[in-house]
């Protein structure tokens, strides 16, 4: 152990280290400054500045190289980087391809709550647009600024070519700041096969889901931190009110159903046959064909007829200096050509209803008759005490 | 000046007193032994010289300075453990060459030269580079012997370093570190258990009982004239007898022990007291003769040990147990001791 | 030399105002911040959600119940209701006790018996820790799932067998997958220090050989098994991902209400939670550290002979070959369906989730996580976790081996972010420094990669200090006696002798806090925002798909990268061997 040589590595690693801090002096009455964070998407480690000036307010001005305007989008992991297949980079071209401008896309592990973690410390966002956000983010969102200003803006709808043929059924934020871009529905994925071998039907109820027949038989993706565990808790309470969806989940409980992790974890243990069902998305099949699967694996069911629809909307932040640019940016979302490619890129459904999707579309991708959501003014004040009853109930010893 | 002095020394710990009032000065060049058995505060008081502990009372003096505060660092003294502890992850160099990185080598040499003479005075040379794991118990002491003196300290302490050693090469090595010691005039506290030890290579002793120290003397004062039973009794063997004082006899007194009269003359005069007083009186095993002429009485031998030049028996006398030490061969009853009035000490 | 003696002086000092001043900055200021709220409500200082807490049976069952009417402890004996902390301490205690019982065999077998490849395998009992709980998730259902393969190697020879998962037994298994090995790895240190004559002896005196096991070598190994046994607790105690993962949310911990609280913008209830779970697991520290005895790392005067493993079937040889084919199944056998399931894909053997690391990497956009820079990130941050842990943890180390008042309490306050959950850790530096701390009229922040570097660093000290701190007490006195009789100062003494004499335990405290940082996630993904800063783990999450194939196969990456870097840690320590 070489004294010397330890002792100028330390002193090179602290050096290092001190690299990333950064004391900056605040100015009179502002809290927000732009000093060394690594809120600025992909700049890494380092204590310069990001491309743009600190403003009073605490908004940064986007300008990409060359004097080409820069709209920062948010949007959650798996739009832009997901194994299989993500719209992100291909929008990101074919935006580019036609407007003059520079589409940056910024999509923390924390998602929604990355931005709102910021604007409740007064720390700047660096974002236009926010895409993918569902009802329970945007109640979420406004709850958390809790009577401040919004963390969304609305966009003039006028702008929007294509807005009238969005799906009524999907609009879901009343202030029209989150206009809708993409849909899915949560259902159950279920295995024929083991089905077969309990001598029962596909369900076709809850109640179904709760009896003997189907006895340890759901997997359920934990609502505490899954949107798709959220929403079926949702269409329970839907479909039995607030008042009695406790009863029949502690009738779901005691018939075996288990909840795990995520949507990962339970799609993982389906798939291991854990159990014959588990709650997922009716698009499921487009994968099973895709690797070849057998489809009697990946069958979709509705229940009661019905199915809760998983809807995202895109909504610029507030703040933003690129309101022109984020127009145009929804406006093109929204034109049918690219609903279609969004939805068959992120294996979904596009929220307009002229979207030119190939005829074959729908032989693999299902929606249910009716169609269940809650929408902001049924979340607003909602949410918390659903969830926290419902979690209560379930981790009760 | 004294080189070592001890005054009033006192430790106490939470639940015991280990010094209770050491008392001694030690002179440059000494051999100096502490002796006494285990727990009588031999040792604390070797690490309160070495700056290990620091007395609760009393002072410790270094050439006439007190060194209280002061640490172990900085008093110059090198200490020789009984487990040695060498410095495992170093070499038998690094380890004799640790001390020179706090002081100079005496006389200009440079610290390699130092360690070779070292090594060398120990008998040590060539075994540098070895690992301390690779040597004998006897080697390891003398490394660790060779690492204390390097930095020529003003003190040298031993803490019972020949406990771990056989009994053949605990004399060899007695006989090195005395003739070292004498060759380089340093002074050395010596602690042991061992008193046949420290009569044989101190200059002088400090027999210690009980954290007190029962008496101080050279080797023959302690074996010829012990001051207390228990000196008396500690060093080497002795045969003690509690006596009623019956009266003076010409210049010896009478005393009765048991009913039986001896005359003892060890020059104390009326020192001894009147009759009926009572007093204690010793005589060494070697004194006591078979066959002989005064102060006899009857014994029945008990167990005998061959010790090669002489045996030492052990006798019944009454239900006391006598020690006699003679050449020749005896056993059985009715054997008669006796002892030369001279050759009784009074305690 | 009166100058480096003034130095040296100064050095402890030095030393420990720059080492509390760090953990102030890194630790106990960012976990301030937001346990504060558990006492803050809109602005108010008051203790009324400790309160509403404690009295909430759901929270601490018979309790709060008993808090409103006492007679429930005598009506509804002994059917007690357990409340979130009455059952996440239970399934800690059955996870404990299922470590030890499946850890001490192991140190049984890594101390007193030799086979081909025990210095690899004894490195890489470190390697469960890492694993992230997706990849032992994964592992596990493949291996104790209904399809798994202990289920169907069960049923193919005719005992009825289902899957095991969804039951408490699976947690507890999997702690004991996780934190076994941890304490198969301290006792076995310590068991190759127990001396073989005192066995010896016990046996001459007419004791059996499991007697004399049990009168003479387990009190000499209570003190690192009582180790091992409070850190599987602690972390058992705090475990929440894998409850969820494997066992369902009906079978959830405390800490799985601290993080469901904050993602519901709960931060007082929240803060109250994590505080008390911090409490708790400070207190049986600190009961802990006040009894034991200090593990005695010198090497012994006679190790006991090893044992050749293979070779004629004796009992010693059967108990060790039986307990090698438990440990296959439980700690072997998930980590190769692991591999297993990353070659494998719908179409049978195949290299795709390779493949698409490969391209991911070559071809990603910015936005896009790429494999090898996930990789470099991680060691990197490894890296610079260990530049301040090390240093930090064998200062803490050199501490509490001193004698001063309060020592018991320095080490406890050492041994906090045990403690604590890495989602206050990583939520305290985001808001501390990341978005920046105002004073004196200046913000002051750091870059996400710092903060990244500081969450695993915290988190990594602890376990330096408590490898290299029985290491130091276990050093002969006479050794440090006989040095500073030759003129060193204390200083010195630490330098030249000591920390020389500790370097095996410095290393393996060193190759833990390495894999404390690789595998670090919950602090990671709060601060690894958006930028380039993710690390393995982050990598593996952003690669779950439909088919689990290419986070598999990432996992497997992080597995490689992990085991080499142990086995280099763990061998450069090699020869260091001093023992005592």
């Amino acid at each position: 152990m070489n004294r010397r040589r330890f002792l100028t590595t330390v002193g090179a690693g602290a050096a290092g280290l001190l690299a990333g801090c950064s004391a900056e002096p605040t100015d009179d009455g502002s809290t927000a400054t732009e000093s060394g964070s690594t809120d600025t998407p992909e700049s890494g480690a380092t204590a310069t500045e990001a491309d743009g000036t600190a403003t009073a307010d605490g908004t940064v001005t986007g300008t990409a190289s060359g004097g080409t305007p820069l709209l920062r989008v948010g949007t959650y992991p798996s739009f832009v980087d997901a194994p299989s297949s993500s719209p992100g980079p291909w929008l990101k071209e074919r935006f580019e391809s036609e407007f003059d401008a520079e589409l940056r896309w910024f999509a923390p592990e924390s998602s929604m709550d990355y931005f709102l973690q910021r604007r409740q410390q007064g720390v700047s966002i660096d974002t236009d647009l926010f895409l993918g956000l569902t009802p329970e983010n945007l109640v979420k969102a406004d709850r958390g600024v809790d009577g401040g200003e919004s963390m969304f803006t609305s966009v003039d709808t006028a702008d929007l070519s294509n807005v009238d043929a969005v799906v009524d059924d999907y609009r879901f934020d009343p202030q029209e700041r989150a206009i809708p871009v993409g849909a899915s529905y949560i259902s159950l994925v279920y295995n024929q096969n083991a089905l077969d071998e309990r001598g029962v039907d596909a369900p076709q109820t809850f109640d179904d889901l709760a009896s003997d027949s189907y006895e340890n038989g759901l997997l359920v993706p934990n609502p505490q931190n899954s949107e798709t565990g959220l929403e079926f808790m949702f269409w329970t309470i839907d479909q039995f009110g607030e008042d009695g969806y406790l009863d029949y989940w502690s009738d779901l409980m005691n018939n075996g159903t288990r909840v795990l992790q995520d949507w990962g974890t339970a799609y993982d243990a389906y798939s291991n046959d854990e159990a014959p069902m588990v709650v997922s998305f009716s698009t499921d099949q487009v994968y099973a064909d895709r690797y070849d699967q057998d489809m009697a694996r990946h069958q979709v069911g509705f229940l009661n007829d019905s199915g809760y629809a998983y809807l995202e909307g895109a909504a610029p932040f507030t703040g933003t200096d690129q309101m022109g640019l984020a127009t145009e940016f929804i406006d093109f979302v929204l034109r049918p050509e690219i609903q279609a490619e969004i939805a068959q890129r992120n294996v979904a459904l596009p929220a307009v209803d002229n979207a030119d999707l190939p005829s074959d579309y729908y032989d693999l991708v299902y929606e249910p008759e009716e169609t269940v959501s809650f929408g902001y003014d049924e979340l607003m004040g909602n949410v918390e005490p659903w969830l926290n009853d419902w979690s209560r109930q379930i981790a009760t010893q | 000046m004294a080189d070592l002095e001890l005054s009033g020394v006192r430790k106490a710990f939470a639940d015991t007193v280990a010094l209770d009032g050491v008392t001694f000065d030690i002179e440059e060049g000494e051999f100096f032994t502490l002796v006494g058995p285990s727990g009588c505060g031999k040792t604390t008081t070797l690490r309160t010289i070495a700056g290990l502990e620091s007395p609760t009372e009393g002072t410790v003096r270094f050439g006439g300075e007190d060194v209280a505060g002061v640490p172990t660092e900085d008093r110059d003294v090198g200490i020789v453990f009984q487990n040695y502890a060498l410095f495992p992850h170093m070499s038998v160099r690094e380890n004799v060459a640790y001390g020179l990185n706090f002081a100079e080598p005496p006389d200009g040499q440079s610290v390699d030269e130092r360690v070779t003479e070292l090594l060398e005075l120990v008998d040590l040379s060539g075994m540098g580079e070895r690992e301390p794991d690779q040597l004998s118990g006897g080697q390891q002491q003398r490394v660790a012997l060779a690492r204390a003196l390097a930095p020529a300290p003003d003190v040298l302490l031993l803490d019972e370093p020949m406990s771990a050693l056989d009994a053949r090469l605990r004399e060899t090595l007695r006989r090195q570190v005395k003739r070292i010691q004498q060759d380089l005039a340093v002074t050395t506290v010596y602690v042991t258990h061992d008193q046949e030890e420290a009569l044989a290579i101190s200059d002088r002793l400090a027999v210690m009982h009980d954290g007190g120290v029962e008496q101080v003397g050279t080797p023959r004062e302690v074996y010829e004239e012990p001051a207390t039973e228990f000196v008396a009794s500690f060093v080497g063997e002795n045969n003690l007898f509690d006596a009623e004082v019956v009266g003076r006899d010409g210049g010896a007194t009478a005393v009765a022990v048991d009913g039986t009269e001896f005359r003892i003359d060890d020059g104390l005069g009326d020192r001894s007291g009147g009759a009926g007083d009572r007093l204690t009186f010793c005589v060494r095993p070697e004194d006591l003769t078979v066959g002989a002429d005064t102060n006899r009485f009857e014994v029945a031998v008990d167990t005998a040990e061959f010790l090669g030049e002489t045996t030492r028996y052990y006798a019944e006398w009454g239900d006391r147990t006598v020690v006699f030490r003679t050449p020749d061969a005896h056993g059985g009853d009715g054997l008669t001791l006796g002892f030369d009035p001279a050759d009784a000490r009074v305690l | 030399m009166r100058v480096t003696r003034v130095a040296e002086r100064l050095s402890a000092p030095a030393l420990a105002v720059a080492t509390l001043a760090l953990l102030a900055l890194m630790f106990f200021y960012p976990v301030g911040i937001v346990l504060v709220e558990a006492v803050r409500v809109d602005g108010v200082y008051t203790l009324a959600t400790v309160v509403e807490v404690l009295r909430d049976p759901f929270f601490f069952g018979v309790f709060a119940q008993a808090l409103d009417d006492p007679s429930v402890i005598v009506d509804s004996f002994p059917d007690y209701r357990l409340g979130l902390f009455g059952f996440t301490a239970y399934q800690a205690l059955l996870s404990t006790i299922a470590a030890i019982l499946l850890g001490l065999p192991g140190a049984y077998v890594l101390a007193r018996f030799e086979f081909p490849g025990r210095k690899t395998i004894r490195s890489l009992t470190a390697l469960p820790f890492v694993m992230p709980t997706i990849l032992v998730a994964i592992g596990f259902v493949a291996t104790f799932g209904e399809s798994g393969v202990l289920v169907r190697a069960l049923r193919s020879v005719g005992l009825p067998a289902s899957s095991f998962t969804g039951t408490l037994g699976i947690i507890v298994l999997a702690h004991a997958f996780y934190d076994a090995p941890l304490i198969a790895r301290i006792t076995a240190a310590s068991w190759e220090g127990v001396d073989a004559e005192m066995t010896e002896t016990a046996r001459s005196l007419g004791a059996s050989p499991l007697r004399a096991f049990r009168d003479v070598v387990i009190p000499q190994l209570l003190p690192a098994i009582l180790t091992g046994a409070l850190l599987t607790f602690i972390f058992s105690f705090m475990s929440f991902a894998i409850v969820l993962a494997l066992g369902g949310l009906s079978l959830a911990t405390v800490e799985v209400w601290v993080y469901h609280r904050i993602s519901q913008l709960d931060y007082g209830t929240a803060s109250t939670l994590a505080t008390m779970e911090m409490l708790f697991s400070l207190a049986l520290t600190y009961a802990y550290l006040r009894y034991e005895a200090r593990q005695r790392a010198t090497s012994a005067a006679r190790p006991p002979d090893r044992v050749d493993l293979l070779g004629p079937a004796t009992k010693r040889r059967l108990f060790a070959w039986g307990y090698a084919v438990v440990a296959v199944v439980v700690f072997v056998v998930p980590i190769v369906s692991l591999l297993l399931s990353s070659v494998t894909g719908p179409e049978g053997f195949t290299l795709r989730n390779y493949r698409f690391l490969v391209e991911r990497q070559a071809s990603a956009y910015a936005f896009q996580i790429k494999p090898l820079t996930a990789v470099t990130n991680s060691l990197i941050f490894g890296a610079g976790t260990l530049l301040i842990a090390v240093p930090m943890g064998v200062f803490l180390a050199v501490v509490s081996t001193r004698q001063f008042r309060g020592r018991k309490l320095i080490d406890t306050l050492s041994m906090a972010p045990f403690a604590v959950s890495g989602v206050v850790v990583g939520l305290g530096l985001l808001r501390g420094f990341v978005f920046g701390t105002e004073a004196f009229g200046y913000r002051f922040t750091v870059t996400g990669a710092v903060a990244i570097v500081a969450a695993h660093a915290v988190g990594a000290y602890p376990f330096v200090t408590r490898n290299v701190a029985p290491a130091l007490s276990g050093i002969d006195g006479s050794i440090v006696e006989s040095a500073r009789s030759l003129g060193a100062s204390r200083a010195r003494v630490m330098l030249d002798i000591e920390l020389p004499l500790v370097v095996p335990a410095v290393l393996a405290g060193t190759a833990f806090a390495f894999a404390i940082s690789i595998g670090e996630f919950d602090s990671t993904v709060i601060l690894a925002t958006g930028g380039s800063s993710y690390t393995m783990p982050v990598a593996i999450e952003r690669f779950i798909g439909r088919r689990l194939g290419p986070a598999t196969a990432m996992g497997v990456v992080l597995l490689v990268v992990t085991s080499v870097s142990f086995v280099i840690i763990d061998r450069l320590g090699e020869g260091s061997g001093f023992g005592g």
